[in-house]
């Protein structure tokens, strides 16, 4: 038994990371995409 | 006999030597590079010295000006709350994922910490600019606004982008990964036998992480709530370039005391030094809450 996370709270977690990663990686992905704007 | 003597006296010499050598580049670095500007800007405050020729004298106007007028000090505490509220915001985002990160047993925590931190890695100034893509009226959120029918193209979200709100979030987005951080590593060196320790003696989830997990990763969040209100505090760089008049700030303040157009460098330098006391002594607070505690 996992006395840190419960698999709820695993995949809750795992969600908030990964839209963590979009937060974070967006902006960055948009510029990059915006740069090859003709 | 001569050269044993000598010998020994060198020995005994060398580590009286060594902390004076070890010492004295770094802080005749410190002396030169921050002890001598902030004496010149002290001195400025008091309009003692100027750099150009101009009408000195010993006065503490400036000083007398800033504590007794209500413009600065509120300005002031306005970039106080903001910070305030960015870092608490900031560490509740970080938190979890530095929990997930360090308890949730995943063999590729070091490689997620990684992606985590990498943004942060990135040029500070293409961070911010990238919010103004997308915030502005033709940014990308308008046109998807403007794209899905929800809004007007000739009705844009003009609050987005020159607010305090940008200001907030584009700060939030700069110092999450780097708060991610403090916390990690603490909850990482966190001994997982008291875990299943609490867990033994009846303790809920919630129960060990409220009175075991949160307890111990304490000075890694304090840490790391003074690692992103610090520089937020003093912060001019985001808000000259997302925050407009809404999102003005005390850095922005002193930056325009210190530029061209009507510059006054004896005001900006009392602003300076305020600021300066005030992180300083947050610092104080701050290495009293993440000293080594020694277990006997």
């Amino acid at each position: 038994v996992d006395v840190a996370l419960s698999r709820n709270g695993r995949r809750l977690l795992r969600a908030l990371f990964a839209a963590l990663i979009v937060f974070l990686y967006a902006p960055i992905a948009i510029l990059l995409i915006f740069s090859f704007n003709d | 006999v001569g050269g044993s003597e000598s010998r020994l006296t060198l020995r005994r010499l060398r580590p009286r030597l060594a902390t004076p050598a070890l010492l004295g580049a770094p802080t005749a670095w410190l002396a030169v590079f921050f002890v001598v500007p902030i004496v010149i800007v002290g001195l400025y405050s008091f309009n003692v010295y100027s750099l150009f020729p101009g009408d000195e004298g010993f006065t503490t106007s400036a000083w007398r000006a800033f504590l007794d007028g209500s413009v600065y000090l509120s300005l002031f505490w306005k970039s106080v709350k903001l910070s305030l509220l960015v870092s608490v915001v900031v560490v509740l985002l970080a938190y979890p994922v530095a929990y997930y990160l360090a308890l949730s047993g995943t063999k590729r925590k070091y490689v997620l910490l990684l992606l985590l931190i990498a943004p942060f890695l990135t040029s500070y100034l293409l961070r911010v600019l990238a919010w103004k893509v997308i915030l502005g009226n033709n940014g990308v959120l308008n046109s998807f606004l403007a794209w899905t029918g929800i809004r007007s193209a000739d009705h844009p979200l003009s609050q987005l982008l020159y607010s305090r709100f940008a200001v907030m979030l584009v700060l939030t987005y700069v110092w999450v990964p780097f708060v991610a951080l403090p916390i990690f590593v603490s909850l990482d060196n966190l001994d997982r036998r008291l875990l299943e320790a609490a867990s033994d003696l009846g303790a809920s989830r919630w129960q060990a992480f409220l009175r075991v997990t949160m307890p111990l990763s304490l000075p890694g969040v304090v840490a790391a709530f003074f690692f992103v209100f610090i520089p937020t505090v003093g912060e001019f760089v985001t808000p000259s370039l997302v925050g407009g008049t809404s999102g003005y700030m005390y850095g922005n303040q002193i930056a325009d005391l210190f530029s061209t157009g009507f510059p006054d460098w004896q005001t900006g330098s009392v602003l300076a030094l305020f600021l300066l006391a005030v992180v300083a002594a947050l610092t104080a607070v701050f290495s009293r809450f993440t000293q080594v505690r020694q277990v006997a």
